[in-house]
């Protein structure tokens, strides 16, 4: 058993998809970490290539808005500090990545929706791999209960 | 008539068949040579073993003077190439070519290339069979556009044939079939 | 810039690198997985892992927003199907392909290909500038070939050496510009004496080329014998 004095974290990047997995991770960083963690929401809007990378998107959308604003608001009932962070990128794993990089984060969390593919197969995506593949820091992957996204 | 198929596939084997026992004169090319165990043995045309994106090997098969170049090989583009060297380098007058992408087969129509879409023509006959209202992909295009190179002769009658006169999809199916 | 690469071999990686670096904005497209994948990891997510013959990704890959698309797989139809669709379904301003056949070029400019690199052609002229041959060296076309700047080799035997070129008789349309001599050239004047062994840089019509070799190369008949 780890030593119960140690933070579990000190800095955590929280990977926001705007999914039903969003509000389970943030409640689940927040209840691990201390009054002094640095929290650090990450929103990734994936720009496809028939638009340049910095066309306005995410800035007018009141719906990417919203995946920053609840988080912050369940940050803010505990008391603890939620840095919000909005970006544009053409892959959502490479900006992710590279924003627990850049804040040297000693944590990075992720949601996966339980998800099937065409065929029954379990699909993971493409994002959750990249970043199991390419994260400097420890990651935790939180995959959602079967029952709640039937496909 | 003399006609070149590029590509011995079935439907290539199948077309030099019956043009050459309906008297036609026909070349068939193909760059493998097993493909032409497809050709019954009574075939009477020649059977040319070479890439038909290669100007130098359409021109020795005899593809100079040809009156049709139908390119049906499993490559789109190759069969764009094809089709496109026979209207420009060799003034075949009418080609056709297979394209089973259905966005590239609508663009070649209207740059003077007639093509022919088996994704459409299948789904097509299927709803037909099923008496469903059909697809809207592309079957049998004529070349609607004009090619871009109209500065040849032989390439601008190969364009003017068939040219925008709103041509249904049938009347396109009946024109870009080889008289036999 | 947007510049829209198309195949991610050898050519396109660096084509994709270099222009990354002078601060364009580069999208490639690489049909097989594994290897976009491999790009993707070393330049970054600038990959779209998608056949850019296919109408429908060229699209996806923002083909209608591109200043450039450059087509330089290992297929000469492919690259010409990928030019022709940015063009004329895509409206893009300029199309470059890379050409493996050098007898494609004429077809590929003739159909609208903006502009065209051939390496084969490219080592062909690096080698016969090395083979000393009784023959003009076509060193470069200009428009779409009516004019060409073409290189003679005097060798022993050329009517030209000891004259100048307005001692000679210099087909209509055609001049001399330039000769290299020991290696470094120099603009000709109207009355430097040519010598043996000066590479005299020509430019002219196409069809001048007979009489500009009758001038400086020397009789075709005496060279090929008969």
């Amino acid at each position: 058993m780890p030593d119960t004095d140690t933070p579990t974290y000190r800095r955590a990047v929280i990977a926001l998809n705007g999914g039903s997995s969003d509000e389970r991770i943030v409640r689940l960083v927040v209840a691990l970490g201390t009054k002094d963690v640095e929290l650090i929401a990450v929103h990734v809007v994936e720009i496809d290539w028939t638009l340049p990378l910095d066309a306005d998107i995410a800035g007018r959308s009141e719906e990417v808005q919203q995946v920053l604003d609840t988080a912050e608001g369940i940050a803010e009932q505990r008391k603890m500090r939620m840095e919000p962070v909005l970006l544009q990128a053409r892959d959502v794993g490479a900006a992710i990545v590279d924003e627990a990089t850049e804040r040297d984060a000693d944590l990075l969390v992720v949601g996966l929706p339980y998800r099937k593919r065409f065929g029954g197969e379990f699909a993971i995506g493409r994002t959750v791999p990249y970043i199991l593949q390419n994260a400097p820091c420890a990651v935790w992957v939180v995959r959602e209960p079967m029952s709640e996204e039937p496909s | 008539m003399k006609i070149v198929i590029v590509g011995c596939g079935r439907v290539g084997a199948s077309c030099a068949e019956l043009w050459d026992a309906a008297g036609h004169e026909v070349i068939v090319l193909d760059i493998v040579t097993r493909a032409f165990e497809r050709l019954p043995s009574t075939f009477g045309g020649v059977a040319i073993r070479g890439d038909g994106t290669d100007e130098d090997v359409l021109r020795r098969a005899g593809a100079e003077g040809a009156d049709v170049l139908v390119a049906l090989t499993e490559g789109d583009n190759r069969n764009v190439m094809s089709a496109q060297l026979a209207v420009e380098a060799l003034g075949v007058p009418r080609v056709i070519a297979k394209i089973n992408d259905p966005v590239r087969a609508a663009a070649y129509s209207e740059l003077g290339i007639a093509t022919l879409c088996r994704t459409g023509l299948m789904a097509d006959a299927i709803n037909g069979h099923l008496g469903f209202p059909p697809s809207g992909l592309p079957g049998v295009l004529a070349a609607t556009g004009h090619h871009d190179g109209g500065a040849h002769p032989a390439a601008a009658h190969g364009a003017h044939e068939g040219a925008g006169d709103g041509a249904t999809e049938q009347e396109a199916a009946r024109r870009a079939a080889v008289e036999a | 810039m947007f510049v829209l690469v198309v195949g991610g071999g050898k050519v396109g990686y660096y084509l994709a690198k270099e222009l990354i670096d002078s601060g364009h904005e580069v999208a490639l497209m690489e049909k097989d997985p594994t290897r976009a994948r491999q790009i993707a990891d070393e330049i970054g997510s600038i990959v779209i892992p998608h056949d850019g013959c296919e109408g429908k990704y060229l699209g996806e890959a923002g083909c209608n927003r591109a200043d450039v698309v450059a087509a330089v797989t290992g297929d000469d139809e492919d690259n010409l199907v990928i030019c022709q669709m940015a063009k004329h379904h895509f409206d893009v301003p300029r199309t470059i392909a890379r050409v493996n056949n050098p007898k494609n070029e004429v077809l590929f400019r003739h159909l609208g290909v903006d502009e065209l690199v051939s390496p084969t052609r490219m080592i062909l002229g690096s080698i016969e500038q090395d083979i000393p041959v009784h023959e003009l060296l076509h060193l470069a076309a200009l428009g779409e070939g009516e004019l060409e700047i073409i290189e003679a080799h005097l060798q022993a035997g050329s009517p030209a050496i000891g004259r100048s070129p307005e001692q000679l008789d210099m087909p209509e349309g055609c001049s001399l510009f330039a000769v290299v001599r020991g290696g470094i050239a120099t603009p000709l004047r109207p009355d430097d004496v040519l010598r043996e062994g000066d590479k005299v840089i020509a430019i002219g019509k196409q069809e001048c080329e007979a009489l500009l070799h009758g001038q400086l190369i020397g009789d075709p008949e005496a060279v090929s014998a008969g």
